[in-house]
């Protein structure tokens, strides 16, 4: 596993594209505190300066590409050709595209950082920041409901793109639930009001993600659910989709 | 003994039979040569001895460890090169092959492989394998399926896109390598350079294999022939004939394959005032061999 992992990171760190993703997600922070005035608040800062939108593009696209760019270079075949089981080729896989996840993360930050230092220095992360807690407190909620998003997201990315063996459908996808929010939300309130049970379905329970941290009675309100049944349907959802997407690379002959 | 066995291995796509109880051995230092058509199951053999593709029955083993879709440890000792090389655009040669050595705790020597397989000039240094062109793609993967000092080196059209310096140092290089032990399956569609290559041939067609042998026992039924050059070919062919030796007149020159040995046809010539200008000794042809073979499987299914 550990050759495994090398050899991913080995891949990764020689591609110029991960240096570009990384400069941007530092910069993307950075460029809508500099650009827009509106920007230059502490709200700004705990959501990571709307990094997260662009950290979450990124994370979508480097998860799309990490099993659809081994069949288009026709890498594929000597990487299942060796002695490693694919359970261990597949898991290395996630955890390069989580490690890219956080690379990125770390650099939003940084740009966040940099950004509050110029525009919103006023600004105290250390107060009380709202009900939730500190401004710390906020932004590493922020940080784990975007990421908890995201491994779902990427689950359906690396679900689609092994049953089409293309990334390009995936990344479509990807977008749609990220900037789609409006749209899914629409689509979820409809099922829901046609069939109460339909409140299981994945878009009300990712919705539910993004609102993690809300008082418990206005989000049962809007989600149906508690925030504890919200994370138990989002792990059972998870098991589902990254266990099919194992399944069609597991079974995949090349 | 067989270093890899495969034996009685079926595989079908709905109703097609991609490889029909497919048999056959490649023991260590020996050149075996995967023959046959597009499309009669040498990649699908290869690909299920890499374990890229389930098989419905039958066994394939290496050096006494299973191979199927699901467990494939033997594989650490067997290089591949399946169909086109597996090349990451945004690598050098030389990270290639580190990349690839890191599954290995014995790699070949880099400087060693790359001089061997010509990777190592000013054409390859820095720059990154997508501004590379076909052949020396071709090379790298060559010495990408070599780099982790392999037992069996399997190789499916290893020639493609290589000039033919390259194709003759390659065979040179197979050759140095099987005489120090390592077992080659090879397919490939340039039967001249194969037959200057392989020890061993396995004609596959339509997912069977119709023949396995020896080069030495392939050709052996083959009587040898001879092209002569007279200063009367047509009288030549004539008097051919009325030895009752299997004479046709080809591209030009008399073909007699159906005499004892040369010195007869030499005398019979001499004796009829027949001027020899040139003779050329034909001996066996794995292109016409396999050509007359297929020929005769399809006939006969």
């Amino acid at each position: 596993m550990l050759t495994l992992m090398k050899q991913e990171y080995y891949k990764a760190v020689k591609q110029s594209r991960l240096y570009i993703w990384l400069a941007l997600s530092f910069i993307f922070p950075l460029a809508i505190m500099a650009v827009f005035k509106t920007q230059r608040s502490g709200e700004s800062v705990v959501a990571f300066g709307q990094g997260t939108l662009y950290v979450f593009l990124a994370g979508i696209i480097v998860t799309a590409l990490s099993i659809s760019q081994e069949f288009g270079f026709g890498t594929i075949r000597p990487l299942l050709s060796r002695r490693f089981s694919r359970g261990m080729i597949f898991a290395s896989k996630l955890l390069l595209n989580l490690s890219v996840y956080l690379a990125l993360f770390v650099a939003a930050f940084l740009g966040t950082m940099l950004g509050k230092l110029l525009f919103v220095s006023h600004f105290d992360l250390n107060q009380s920041f709202n009900a939730i807690g500190t401004g710390w407190q906020v932004m590493g909620l922020t940080f784990i409901a975007t990421l908890l998003q995201m491994f779902f997201i990427a689950g359906l990315v690396l679900l689609i793109t092994n049953l089409v063996k293309s990334s390009g459908a995936a990344i479509g996808l990807g977008v749609v639930m990220i900037v789609g929010t409006p749209i899914l939300s629409s689509i979820s309130a409809m099922l829901i009001h046609a069939a109460p049970i339909l409140k299981w379905n994945p878009f009300n329970i990712y919705l539910g993600l993004a609102m993690l941290g809300m008082p418990g009675s206005a989000y049962k309100a809007v989600v149906h659910f508690s925030q504890n049944t919200v994370l138990s349907a989002y792990v059972v959802y998870l098991l589902m989709m990254y266990g099919a997407a194992y399944l069609i690379f597991k079974k995949r002959s090349v | 003994m067989a270093l890899l066995e495969v034996k009685d291995v079926s595989k079908q796509y709905g109703r097609k039979k991609a490889m029909d109880h497919v048999s056959f051995e490649v023991a260590a230092g020996h050149i075996v040569g995967l023959i046959g058509p597009n499309g009669a199951g040498k990649s699908t053999t290869m690909r299920a001895i890499t374990g890229l593709m389930s098989y419905s029955s039958g066994q394939i083993t290496f050096d006494g460890q299973p191979i199927t879709f699901s467990n494939h440890q033997a594989l650490d000792k067997i290089g591949n090169l399946i169909e086109y090389p597996a090349i990451y655009p945004n690598l050098t040669a030389l990270e290639h092959l580190k990349l690839y050595a890191m599954d290995t705790k014995t790699p070949a020597d880099f400087q060693t492989l790359m001089k061997k397989t010509q990777i190592d000039g000013d054409n390859f240094g820095k720059r990154k394998a997508k501004q590379f062109s076909l052949g020396m793609k071709q090379r790298l993967g060559i010495a990408i399926a070599l780099i982790r000092n392999p037992k069996l080196v399997i190789l499916d059209e290893p020639m493609n896109g290589l000039d033919p310096q390259s194709v003759h140092d390659l065979r040179a290089l197979i050759r140095e390598l099987a005489d120090d032990g390592v077992a080659f399956l090879i397919s490939s569609h340039l039967l001249d350079e194969l037959q200057k290559l392989v020890d061993d041939v396995v004609i596959i067609n339509h997912g069977k294999i119709i023949e396995t042998a020896t080069m030495t026992a392939f050709f052996s039924h083959d009587k040898t022939r001879w092209l002569f050059d007279t200063s009367d070919n047509r009288a030549a062919l004539d008097l051919a004939k009325s030895r009752a030796w299997a004479a046709t007149l080809t591209d030009g020159h008399v073909e007699i394959d159906g005499a004892d040995n040369l010195q007869q046809v030499i005398t019979a010539f001499n004796d009829a005032g027949l001027i020899i200008t040139a003779i050329q000794t034909v001996t066996g042809n794995l292109e016409k061999s396999l050509l007359d073979m297929l020929a005769n499987d399809d006939k006969g299914e």
